[in-house]
């Protein structure tokens, strides 16, 4: 009887031990080597004598002694591996200069090809084709190089190398000279995911010439003539003030690090518009102010945005506008801001989807000075925020905010402080507005020009239907489990009812 | 994990459960397979409830009342299950309710470490 018992007490405890190591197995690193591995011969006739990774313990390797190398490492900015003995499990570092290649060349040959082929672009400087998975094996040829923009596809690969053919050439390619593009859209950026309202639409100011990669110097021969309206492939962003675009050009591709007025953003299609806050001369030329002047902007008057171009540090912006079917440049400087340009910045179609409600009463006026008579709009309105302006004056240590707001009842400047105000997310604008049954009313009076607030409304409107879906499959998962339930208790009885039968 | 896996959820939540329960009540000593049939179906009573209407009460009251909702609907499996094998279970070497409490407190056990 105890033996039975302490059987069971056995298998129990295999039995949860087993179902604990599931995620435990699920969540393993099995430490897989990121190269594929391959053996070395000592060819020093002393022998090596080398340390083990992890303690340091040194141990002689007379000459012609074979390791396998496992891992590669950057030690000193020289190539080492992290190599053991024959079926042995202990690690040593090993200068690999101080031994050779068991083979000359490799191919696929017994390794297992990926699950999916995948496809990669080149960057950087162009790949070199290896003749192994390791930099030990050497180039196949100096004079092989992929070049940079080159879309390349491979079945093997580790996690360094990659074997790929190009124009008949076989070869081991490093991995990391080659980017995954496969996720991005075109125009979206190569090391951060931009959202796809990015505007990718270019216009350049001067003759742009295209190099071979977003880290190069060396231009590639494509020469981009000013006044083309281009777009870009992709974007790379090095940092804040230093980034790339891929851009093409009559079938030729190649990229362009960003000057200081080079490439204007083209606003065309992305309906960008300013607002004047002083009067705006409007000049024949690009950064010219001596040139002729076309027209003058009034104080106080919204016009259509065409180009945007802006400094490394955005203190000098011109834009060139049409105004009364007049067409030309204006300028905006750090020191004396002429105009303010609606949403949150000329670079990308941003639907303004959310609003603000004032937690005061706050006063609006028609110029920003506030020189005019004020209206007060009440605690609690909600308005969404146009555009915005601000002005840091050095000499009087102050700075000044104010946005252009509106709503179906109030248009005007407001200033801006912090506190006065509660930004509401489009969720609860909707939510809000479900409350007071107003939103068909709303849709109604929605004027031509206010057709973002449409759109507003609109993806409000998706994201309830969102939630609502998330609502509708819960409630629909609880029936099914009451259904479930009510049948189990039907099975139950007709089960048990069916025994007492018997 | 997100909502639109709620049934596939609630089928490997299933399976996982009754799998425990099968095994474990074996080690009990349970042999017949009526005991076992009403284990399953006891588990198909239960199971989906408890698994669904935390969900519903996270996303209409949040995580406390998720919690609070999962405590009581345990406890209220427990006394089902309990009521059920007292009535229904030929097995009668074990109480019906501990044998409830063991099987739900292993079957909670065994899944919160595995999904965690």
């Amino acid at each position: 009887m105890k033996k039975n018992i302490m059987k069971k007490i056995i298998f129990a405890t295999i039995f949860i031990l087993i179902l604990l190591l599931i995620p435990i197995i699920c969540n393993a690193d099995f430490g897989i080597p990121g190269i594929t591995s391959y053996k070395v011969r000592v060819k020093n006739p002393n022998g090596i004598t080398i340390k083990t990774y992890n303690d340091g313990i040194e141990k002689h390797f007379p000459y012609d002694s074979i390791l396998e190398i496992r891992w590669e490492i950057n030690q000193n900015n020289k190539l080492c591996g992290l190599a053991c003995e024959e079926n042995g499990s202990e690690e040593y570092l090993v200068d690999l200069s101080e031994v050779e290649l068991m083979v000359d060349r490799v191919d696929t040959s017994g390794l297992t090809p990926n699950k999916e082929v995948k496809t990669k672009y080149v960057y950087d400087e162009g790949a070199y084709l290896y003749k192994g998975p390791s930099k030990l094996y050497g180039k196949l040829d100096e004079n092989i190089m992929i070049p940079v923009g080159t879309t390349i596809s491979y079945e093997y690969s580790d996690e360094v190398w990659a074997y790929v053919e190009y124009n008949g050439y076989k070869g081991w390619v490093y991995i990391y000279s080659m980017i995954d593009v496969s996720q991005y859209k075109e125009g979206s950026c190569l090391v951060d995911l931009i959202p796809n309202y990015w505007n990718t639409s270019l216009y350049t100011l001067k003759d742009i010439h295209l190099t071979a990669s977003p880290r190069s110097t060396k231009e590639n021969g494509v020469i981009i003539p000013a006044f083309t309206e281009i777009t870009y492939k992709y974007y790379y962003f090095a940092h804040a003030h230093k980034h790339s675009f891929c851009l093409e050009y009559n079938g030729k591709e190649g990229w362009y690090e960003v000057e200081d007025f080079a490439l204007a953003y083209n606003c065309k299609d992305i309906d960008i518009n300013l607002i004047a806050v002083a009067d705006i001369p409007v000049y024949s030329s690009f950064r010219n102010i001596d040139s002729t002047v076309i027209t003058t902007i009034p104080k106080n008057t919204e016009c259509e945005v065409i180009y945007v171009c802006s400094d490394e540090y955005d203190t000098e912006k011109w834009c060139y506008v049409v105004y009364n079917g007049k067409e030309g440049w204006i300028q905006n400087t750090g020191e004396d801001t002429k105009f303010c340009l609606n949403k949150y910045s000329y670079e990308y179609n941003y639907n303004n989807t959310e609003q603000d409600q004032l937690l005061v009463d706050a006063e609006i006026f028609d110029e920003i000075d506030g020189n005019t008579t004020g209206i007060t709009i009440p605690k609690g309105s909600i308005l969404f925020k146009e555009y915005y302006y601000f002005k840091d004056d050095n000499n009087t240590q102050s700075i000044e905010e104010w946005y252009y707001v509106y709503n179906d009842t109030y248009k005007g400047w407001v200033k801006y402080k912090y506190s006065d105000w509660k930004h509401i997310k489009s969720q609860e604008i909707k939510d809000e507005k479900d409350n007071t049954n107003e939103i068909k009313n709303e849709n109604l009076n929605v004027e031509e020009n206010n057709e973002d607030k449409l759109s507003n409304i609109n993806q409000s409107t998706n994201e309830v239907e969102l939630v609502t879906s998330f609502k509708i499959i819960i409630i629909e998962c609880i029936v099914l489990a009451v259904i479930i339930a009510v049948i189990a208790i039907v099975a139950i009885k007709f089960v048990n009812k069916k025994k007492k039968d018997n | 994990m997100t909502l639109y896996f709620l049934p596939i959820n609630m089928l490997i939540c299933l399976s996982l459960t009754i799998l425990i329960e099968v095994i474990v009540a074996y080690i009990l000593n349970v042999r017949k397979i009526k005991d076992f049939i009403n284990i399953v179906l006891v588990n198909f009573l239960t199971n989906p409830l408890v698994v669904t209407i935390p969900f519903f009460c996270n996303i209409y009251y949040g995580i406390i009342c998720r919690n609070i909702a999962l405590v009581i609907l345990e406890i209220f499996a427990f006394l089902i299950e309990g009521f059920i094998y007292k009535k229904y279970l030929s097995f009668n070497k074990i109480n019906p309710y501990i044998i409830s409490l063991i099987l739900n407190f292993m079957s909670y056990t065994i899944g919160s470490l595995m999904f965690t």
